[in-house]
Order: structure tokens, then sequence, then C-alpha cells
């Protein structure tokens, strides 16, 4: 079964995705703290609005994972802004989030230094993003 | 006080963002790293190949100005990939200041030099290679 991009469905599925990750329970096990990830409208895609994911992660567990306004996710740890069209290709695996970040093609606001410690639990989690099934508004 | 620069500003490129932001909080969160970043005065080039950028951070006293390619004449000269200079920012620091090659991070560093995914020119510059790797380390 496949999830409409950024639905509440989805990011149960997400969320229910990386709680079943031992790679990722291992990898975030020291991890404390909230990262929001900001999507870009992109109305030419049918994404006309900004939209927030609001993630409570908590030592190798995600407490909880809601599509949120761009305000709410911004208020997060760490914070991660993209145009919808990035995240895509992250989700597709055609663009590593830690390279996107590096080519300024993603954006991070937070303490860099913390999340370098955890760049194999992130690179879990955008694998985790590939394995839960998408529809896409421009597809 | 360190000062971190973009010397292109707002057209940094995204590796120079990046850095120089790792530097900064670096340098903020362990205030003891402000002797390496003083003393490490002189040019070192990064040159990450699967980003296609390079950057030259050019330390004088406690500014580090970050230019997009090559600038003035690197004493140091580090060509990796993205996957490597995570890892390097992984090395933890061992007695004497030096970094550990014995532990799972440092051996991962060691086998990238072996396969040619880590080229350092100027590794005769010894404690200016350290600094650097003192200044960038997370762990």
């Amino acid at each position: 079964m496949a999830y409409e991009a950024y639905s509440d469905e989805w990011a149960q599925a997400y969320k229910d995705e990386i709680n079943s990750s031992q790679v990722y329970k291992q990898a975030a096990a020291g991890w404390e703290g909230t990262v929001g990830l900001v999507v870009l409208a992109e109305p030419d895609k049918n994404v006309p609005d900004d939209r927030g994911i609001y993630m409570d992660l908590w030592h190798g567990e995600a407490r909880d994972i809601k599509v949120v306004s761009r305000d709410e996710a911004e208020k997060a740890d760490f914070v991660i802004t993209g145009p919808y069209s990035r995240w895509k290709a992250v989700a597709k695996k055609e663009l590593d989030a830690t390279k996107g970040i590096m080519l300024g093609q993603l954006k991070l606001k937070g303490d860099f230094p913390t999340l370098v410690r955890y760049t194999k639990a992130s690179q879990e989690m955008t694998e985790c993003t590939t394995r839960v099934p998408v529809n896409w508004p421009d597809e | 006080m360190a000062e971190v620069v973009l010397a292109d500003g707002d057209n940094a490129n995204g590796l120079a963002s990046m850095m120089g932001t790792l530097l900064a909080q670096n340098v903020e969160r362990v205030p003891a790293k402000l002797n390496d970043f003083r003393r490490v005065d002189g040019d070192v080039l990064i040159d990450v190949g699967d980003l296609d950028q390079q950057i030259t951070l050019s330390f004088h006293g406690d500014r580090c100005t970050i230019h997009n390619g090559v600038a003035g004449r690197p004493r140091v000269r580090i060509r990796t990939d993205s996957e490597t200079l995570m890892s390097l920012s992984m090395l933890h620091i061992g007695p004497l200041g030096l970094p550990n090659y014995f532990d799972e991070p440092g051996r991962a560093v060691l086998q990238a030099m072996r396969k040619g995914r880590l080229r350092i020119g100027g590794m005769h510059h010894v404690p200016t290679l350290n600094r650097i790797t003192r200044l960038f380390s997370v762990a």
C-alpha cells in the first residue's frame, strides 16, 4: 500500500519503519532531540504550500513523527530544509541527505558536530524513508 | 574568540558553508580547540571529488577564512570523498593529542588511505595535519 506523501498515514508508516530498524536503534542509541524537516512548496509539482515533519527521537526510538506546519517543524532542535523535489530525491535514493547538506541543496540548522556523530543513524533514517511506498503529488 | 568567515559570502559553496559551521561550532563547544585554531596559521585545501567541490581554509590568528576553490598556497591538501570526510570527523583523539587509528573510526580512515579514497599532500606538515584533525573531530 502506498501512502500520500507527507500525510498522517505516511508519518505513522515512517515511524513504524524507523522503530523496526535494529540498525537505527543501535546507531541512535545515544541520540536525544527533535528533528524538523521542512518541505518547501513547489506549486508546479502540485505542492502548493510549505510543509513540516516533526520527529521526536529518543535513544534509538521514534517516539512521535507527525506532519505539522513549517513553523512548528522549525521549532525542533535540528531543522533540515529543502524544496519538495530534493526531499523526493532523498526518498528515492537519488540524493544522499548528507551529500545534499554538503552540497547546500538541503540546509541544516542545529549543532552540526552532534549530527556528524550520528551520521550512520541519519543514513538509516534516510533508508527508512526509501522503504515506505509513496504516492508523489507530481507523478 | 575564533571567527570563521566565508570569503564568498552568500555564494559560498555547500562544502564551505558546512565545514565553516562545523569548525565554528566545534571550537565554540570545546574552547580548548582554540589553541589549535590559532596555531594552524596557513592554508589547507579540502577537495571532495564526488561533490566536485574544493575549499581552502586560510587560518590566520583568531580568524579562518574559507574560500571556494584553491586560494593561497595550501600547506596541506586533503583529497577525498564525502563519506571519508565524515569519517575523518569521527576520529578520536588519543593520548598526546594524536588521532587514534586503532579503533573503528581510525581503521576506516586508514582503509580509505589504502584504497586511495583519501590522499593527503603535505604530510610532512604533521603538526598542521594533526591540528586540523583535532579541530574537525567531533568524537
